[in-house]
C-alpha cells in the first residue's frame, strides 16, 4: 500500500468514526427525547382517563343521592304527611269512634309501608347481609330480591365456599355485580342470568352469563371513550380500585359472558 | 511561519484545556459523585501526562514511554467511572476481569511487542475498541432506563460522549501510529493533530460532565 493510500485511510477512517460517534450520540439524544415525549402523552391520556373515571364516580354518587332523596321525599315523606293529616283529623274528631278507628287502621298500614320503604333505602345504601355475612350471602340476597321482582331469573352458583374477601373488595365487587345485572336487565333483553363465583387464596373470579344480547370488551371501551355510559365508567372505576380485570364477550348466538378476575395477594384487609 | 503558529496552537491548547479540566474538577470536587471523582483523578493524570510529554519533547528526550504508562492508567480510571456508575454486580465483575486482562496485554505489549521507545499502538487500539463498546453499552442502558428527562443534565451523558468521540476518532490513528512514526517525525506530528483535536473535544465534554455533576 502506498503512503498516500495509508494517509487517506487514516483520515477517512478517523473522520468516518467521528461521524459515526456523533450520529450515535445524536440518535441517543433524539430517541430518548422522542420516547419520553411518547411516555408523557401516554401519561396525560391515562390522567385524562382517571379524571373521567373520577367524574363518572361522582356523577353516579350524585345520581344515587338524587334517587335516595326522591325515594324519601316521594314515598316515605308522602306517607308520613298522610299519617300527620290523619292524626290531625283524629285530634279534631276524637268523639267519632268509627272515624278514629278507620284512620288508626290507615295510619298503621302507612307506618308499616314507611318502615318497609326506609328498610329498602337502607338496604340499597349498605346491604346488611353483605356487611354481616359477606359477598356470597349478599349476592344470594340480591338474587332473591331480583327473582321476587319477577323481571328476570337469576341463579347464583358459589364454588368459593369459605372464601374470605377483604371488606373493600367485597363491597366494590358487590357494586360491580349490581351494576352489571342492572345493565343486563336494562339493555340486553335477557330472560336468565347465571352468576358463578370461584376462587382461592390468590384470586377470585366471577362469571356472569346471560341469554340476552351480548357486548364485547371493544364495544365497552368504545362506549366509555365516547363519553357514554356513566354506569360503565363506574364499573371501570370500581374495578380499578380493587385491581380487577373485566372482560365482556359472547359465546355463540345464545350466550353472553362477563368475567371479573380479582387478584387477592396484594390486597390487605381494611 | 504559519506552520509554526499552528504547531504552537496544537502544542499548548490541549494542555491548557487539560488544565482547565483539572480546575473545574477542583472547583466542583465537594459536590462530585464517586464516579466523577474518578474522572477528576483521570483529568489530573491526563494533565500530568501531557505536561510530562511536553517537557520531555522540549528537551529532545523520547517521550513515547509516557504513552505506555498513561494508556493502562487511563483505561483503569475510565473503566472505574463505568464501574462506580454500574448497579449490576455482573457488569462490575466483567469490568474488573476486562481491566485485569487489559493490564496483562499492556504489559506484554510494552515489554515484548512494541518497546517503550515506540507508540503502544496495540494497547491503545485495544483500549479504544473496549472503551467504545463500554460507551455503546452505556448509551444502550441509558435508552433502556429512560431515567433522565433531559440528557444534557446528565454528567454521564457528556462523559460517555467524550469517550465515544475520542476513542472512535483515534482508533485508526492508534493502529497506524508506529507506521506514521516510522515514516517521519514531521508526518507523525501532523497526523497527531487529529488526536490533539479529539483530546480537546474529550476534555471539553469531560469538563461539562464535571460542571453538570
Amino acid at each position: 500500500m502506498s503512503h498516500t493510500t495509508i494517509t487517506l485511510m487514516i483520515l477517512a477512517g478517523s473522520l468516518g468514526m467521528i461521524i459515526l460517534a456523533l450520529s450515535i450520540i445524536v440518535f441517543v439524544f433524539l430517541y430518548q427525547k422522542k420516547v419520553l415525549a411518547q411516555q408523557n402523552l401516554a401519561r396525560e391520556a391515562e390522567n385524562k382517563h382517571q379524571r373521567e373515571l373520577l367524574e363518572a364516580t361522582i356523577q353516579v354518587e350524585e345520581k344515587e343521592r338524587e334517587r335516595i332523596a326522591k325515594n324519601i321525599h316521594d314515598d316515605v315523606g308522602t306517607m308520613l304527611n298522610v299519617i300527620k293529616l290523619n292524626l290531625t283529623k283524629i285530634s279534631r274528631n276524637s268523639n267519632d269512634g268509627q272515624l278514629v278507628n278507620e284512620l288508626m287502621k290507615d295510619n298503621l298500614k302507612l307506618l308499616e309501608e314507611s318502615i318497609q320503604g326506609i328498610r329498602g333505602i337502607a338496604r340499597d345504601l349498605a346491604p346488611p347481609t353483605l356487611r354481616k355475612l359477606g359477598y356470597a350471602k349478599g349476592i344470594n340476597e340480591l338474587c332473591r330480591h331480583i327473582n321476587n321482582s319477577g323481571k328476570i331469573a337469576v341463579e347464583f352458583v358459589n364454588e368459593g365456599e369459605g372464601l374470605k374477601l377483604p371488606t373493600a373488595t367485597e363491597l366494590q365487587l358487590y357494586r360491580i355485580t349490581q351494576e352489571v345485572i342492572t345493565n343486563i336487565v336494562k339493555h340486553t333483553r335477557a330472560s336468565k342470568i347465571k352468576l358463578h363465583l370461584a376462587g382461592n387464596q390468590k384470586n377470585v373470579s366471577l362469571l356472569i352469563a346471560h341469554d340476552g344480547e351480548g357486548i364485547t370488551s371493544e364495544k365497552i371501551y368504545r362506549l366509555t371513550e365516547e363519553h357514554r355510559g356513566i354506569g360503565l365508567k363506574s364499573i371501570q372505576s370500581r374495578a380499578q380500585m380493587i385491581k380487577a380485570s373485566i372482560q365482556y364477550f359472547t359465546v355463540g348466538q345464545s350466550e353472553a359472558r362477563i368475567t371479573i378476575e380479582i387478584p387477592l395477594h396484594e390486597e390487605k384487609e381494611n | 511561519m504559519q506552520n509554526n503558529y499552528i504547531s504552537i496552537i496544537f502544542e499548548y491548547v490541549p494542555i491548557t484545556v487539560a488544565l482547565l479540566l483539572v480546575c473545574i474538577g477542583m472547583l466542583r470536587f465537594k459536590t462530585l459523585t464517586r464516579e466523577l471523582r474518578v474522572l477528576f483523578l483521570f483529568s489530573i493524570l491526563a494533565f500530568a501526562s501531557d505536561l510530562c510529554s511536553l517537557i520531555l519533547g522540549k528537551y529532545g528526550i523520547n517521550n513515547l514511554f509516557v504513552f505506555h504508562v498513561f494508556t493502562p492508567a487511563e483505561f483503569i480510571l475510565l473503566s472505574a467511572v463505568y464501574y462506580f456508575k454500574s448497579e449490576k454486580k455482573g457488569v462490575k465483575i466483567a469490568l474488573i476481569i476486562v481491566s485485569i486482562l487489559f493490564l496483562i496485554l499492556a504489559f506484554v505489549d510494552s515489554f515484548f511487542f512494541e518497546l517503550l521507545s515506540s507508540v503502544d499502538s496495540i494497547s491503545s487500539a485495544t483500549e479504544s475498541l473496549v472503551l467504545m463498546l463500554y460507551s455503546l453499552f452505556f448509551f444502550y442502558s441509558l435508552l433502556k432506563k429512560l431515567e433522565y428527562k433531559n440528557l444534557f443534565d446528565n454528567p454521564m451523558f457528556w462523559f460517555n460522549s467524550g469517550v465515544l468521540i475520542y476513542f472512535s476518532g483515534n482508533f485508526f490513528l492508534f493502529i497506524f501510529s508506529n507506521y506514521m512514526l516510522g515514516f517521519s517525525d514531521v508526518y507523525f506530528d501532523r497526523m497527531w493533530h487529529i488526536h490533539d483535536i479529539l483530546n480537546v473535544a474529550m476534555n471539553i465534554l469531560f469538563g461539562l460532565a464535571l460542571w453538570k455533576r
